[in-house]
């Protein structure tokens, strides 16, 4: 059976860190990165943390237009849009602490044994609905952070008291207990996810698929916490970066057909399938 | 009266299986291409058919079809056995039971039930009968005369609502086995038996990557015979006995040849082949070919595919289960054809064949109706196909000898 070694086992200490760093960076060093903004939920209302998220950026834009802080915020917003251009989704698989959170939570649940839910056939399409509302609403700024499920997630990790929406506690909690139960399910409706999403189509980072050495074995399709129904039965296509990968590589590692599946980075072959023999 | 006339058939039952099962193991040996030993996969055949014997006489489920899920059986404290019948003498039994057109497979399966020869036979619990095909289906019924039957629908379509299906479907026969067998399924003993088979399906692999390999050590006749013994062994103890085949594998040199030329390298496609049903690999082989994989569901896909769950919860697994069996799965039965050309492109840019035999058991529709197609297919991938239509009987052999010797003369001189 299936050992997991390699990229998995890199990509958790990558979250790790950067969770420790997002969370409590400013301890550390003083004060925050802030000619930085990260196209991963990293809360903004945290004094601790390392380097904010681009949200609040975005939500709040009255409190640095035209204000002292416009210069570092444009700054700011300028490398957002040349990570999200350079690299697509890529953060959300490697940096993203709330991501980090739900992984953490459905891995308890693997360790538990217990069933994962699986999100019916006839409900998926409107998930992508959900996301796009979400987009806008994050674009228009509407109250955002007094519902953000992050904050209320977030801010009481990093040591501090959170507020006391009753909407927003709520639906932290329930996303929280969803994402136990079904892997990164925020990530499907994540608008800062959606945004980077967009050059997913473009950027550095490449799932690349050879058609005819796939069997349809639909072992891909299983562990992709995004649910991408294409890696596992698309054949013509040799790119099947999707909108929603977060390159999380568990397709890769897991396909037992040799180079069926493989990535690639600035053109360059990182990981490539392969049968595990022993 | 009557009871003496059967008491006298099953005698002439048994003669007949032994025999066929005699001399198909005694062919075996004559393809070989290096000393490598195969005794214990041989033996295992030859003490069931030829010995009629059955040393350790444990409670066994059965099943039918390579898309039955042995994972569960195992799970549960049963030996998995495959039963697919493949001797001409059972489906001579099978023809008072079953349409003389029905396919052989189907035929010898309802014949060996009725024969009631083979010990090993004796003492099952049930049988697990997948819905692949018609014949099976209708085979179910008259199954049930002789011991409890577990029928379980295979859909017709792979795609998703499918697979929801049969998550479903599989739920439902972990139900019933655990009711049959009184015994409970837990994550625990399901890991433990996915790992235990996954480690039969590793070795299994490894087989074919030397059967593939230039110079091969093993003739595609010995490797067909020890993936038909795997159907009636424990898979523990059957992953032990190949993995140690391996390891011989890597060491033993070739048998020197006075053979100039090199062997025109053929897959063996279409219907099922498995023991005795050796005439065609055997044939292939002492006339000069070399088999490089064959993609029957008795041999060559039967332990290819692994078993990948997400995670180890029953359900994980469940999953994971339905999907290695049914997802990959090349037989003609789906409606889509396309993972069976995928799969056989594959098969021949990995071990460089010069052509393929397409076997069609007489009376075995889906595969025949595929035969056009991938004779297109082959055509435009410029291999040569060549149809063989046979059934497990051996009256065919020289015509079928002589076809076989101008395809493989053919090859050669490309
Ligand atoms: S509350 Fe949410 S949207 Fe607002 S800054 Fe924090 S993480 Fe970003
Ligand atoms: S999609 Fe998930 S990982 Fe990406 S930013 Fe949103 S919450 Fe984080
Ligand atoms: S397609 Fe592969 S890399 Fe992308 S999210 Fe799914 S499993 Fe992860
Ligand atoms: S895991 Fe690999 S072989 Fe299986 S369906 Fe996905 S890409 Fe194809």
């Amino acid at each position: 059976m299936m050992k997991r070694k390699g990229i998995t086992i890199f990509r958790w200490a990558a979250l790790m860190v950067s969770f420790i760093f997002l969370l409590y960076g400013a301890n550390f060093m003083g004060s925050k990165i802030n000619w930085v903004k990260l196209p991963v939920f990293s809360c903004a209302l945290s004094p601790s943390g390392g380097v904010d998220s681009i949200c609040k950026t975005i939500v709040d834009v009255e409190e640095w237009f035209l204000g002292i802080n416009m210069i570092p915020s444009l700054i700011g917003i300028g490398v957002f849009l040349l990570l999200i251009i350079l690299f697509g989704r890529l953060f959300c698989g490697y940096v993203c602490p709330f991501g980090f959170v739900q992984e953490l939570l459905s891995s308890v649940r693997k360790k538990l044994r217990l069933p994962s839910f699986k999100i019916p056939l006839k409900v998926k399409p409107y998930f992508t609905t959900v996301k796009w509302i979400m987009v806008i609403g994050f674009l228009l700024g509407i109250g955002y952070c007094d519902l953000c499920p992050v904050r209320y997630v977030m801010l009481p990790l990093a040591g501090m008291v959170s507020g006391s929406d009753f909407i927003g506690i709520f639906l932290a909690a329930l996303i929280l207990g969803l994402a136990f139960f079904n892997e990164r399910i925020f990530c499907r409706i994540c608008p800062i996810g959606a945004l980077a999403g967009i050059f997913n189509s473009r950027s550095l980072a490449r799932i690349k698929k050879k058609g005819v050495a796939c069997t349809h074995c639909r072992a891909c399709l299983e562990v992709c916490p995004m649910e991408i129904k294409e890696i596992y039965e698309e054949r013509e296509k040799t790119d099947l970066t999707k909108q929603e990968c977060i390159y999380c590589m568990k397709c890769i590692e897991i396909c037992p057909e040799e180079t069926a599946l493989s990535f690639e980075l600035c053109k360059k072959n990182i990981l490539v399938s392969k049968r595990h023999r022993r | 009266m009557s009871e003496i006339y059967e008491e006298r058939q099953r005698e002439r039952y048994k003669r007949n299986v032994v025999k066929m099962a005699g001399s198909s193991l005694s062919q075996i040996d004559e393809t070989a291409v290096s000393p490598v030993d195969i005794s214990y996969f041989i033996g295992r055949l030859e003490s069931i058919f030829v010995g009629l014997e059955d040393k350790e006489n444990n409670a066994k489920i059965g099943m039918y079809c390579a898309m039955a899920p042995e994972e569960f059986v195992y799970a549960l404290g049963f030996t998995p056995l495959k039963l697919c019948g493949n001797h001409p003498t059972a489906t001579l039994a099978g023809e008072d039971h079953a349409p003389r057109d029905s396919c052989p497979v189907v035929k010898a399966s309802v014949g060996f039930q009725s024969m009631n020869i083979i010990p090993m036979f004796d003492n099952l619990k049930a049988v697990i009968i997948p819905g692949s095909c018609d014949g099976k289906k209708k085979a179910a019924e008259i199954l049930s005369q002789y011991v409890p039957i577990i029928p379980i629908p295979i859909y017709m379509s792979k795609d998703d609502d499918g697979f929801e299906l049969l998550v479903e479907t599989y739920y439902g026969l972990i139900a019933t086995l655990e009711h049959i067998t009184g015994r409970k399924m837990t994550a625990s003993r399901l890991k433990k038996a996915c790992v235990e088979i996954s480690r039969a399906s590793k070795e299994a692999y490894k087989l074919y990557e030397y059967l593939k390999s230039d110079k091969a050590v093993i003739s595609g006749t010995q490797v067909m015979s020890v993936m038909s013994s795997y159907a009636y062994d424990d898979p523990g103890r059957w992953a032990t006995e190949v993995k140690k085949l391996n390891k011989a594998l890597a060491k033993v040199q070739p048998n020197s040849s006075k053979r100039k030329r090199k062997k025109p390298r053929i897959i063996i496609a279409g219907s099922p082949i498995g023991f005795p049903h050796f005439k065609i690999p055997y044939l292939l082989e002492t006339l000069g070919a070399q088999i490089v994989t064959d993609e029957s569901c008795l041999a060559g896909r039967l332990l290819y595919d692994p078993v990948l769950p997400d995670n180890y919860s029953l359900d994980g697994m469940v999953r994971a289960l339905a999907a290695r069996y049914v997802a990959p799965c090349t037989c003609p039965t789906f409606i889509e054809m396309e993972d069976r050309f995928c799969r056989l492109e594959q098969e021949k840019d990995i071990t460089n064949a010069d052509g393929i035999i397409y076997h069609v058991l007489r009376g075995c529709i889906p595969y025949d109706f595929e035969l056009l197609y991938i004779e297109k297919w082959a055509e435009k991938h410029g291999i040569p196909v060549l149809r063989v239509e046979t059934d497990f009987s051996t009256e065919d052999y020289e015509p079928l000898k002589i076809r076989l010797e101008a395809f493989i003369e053919m090859l050669e001189r490309r």
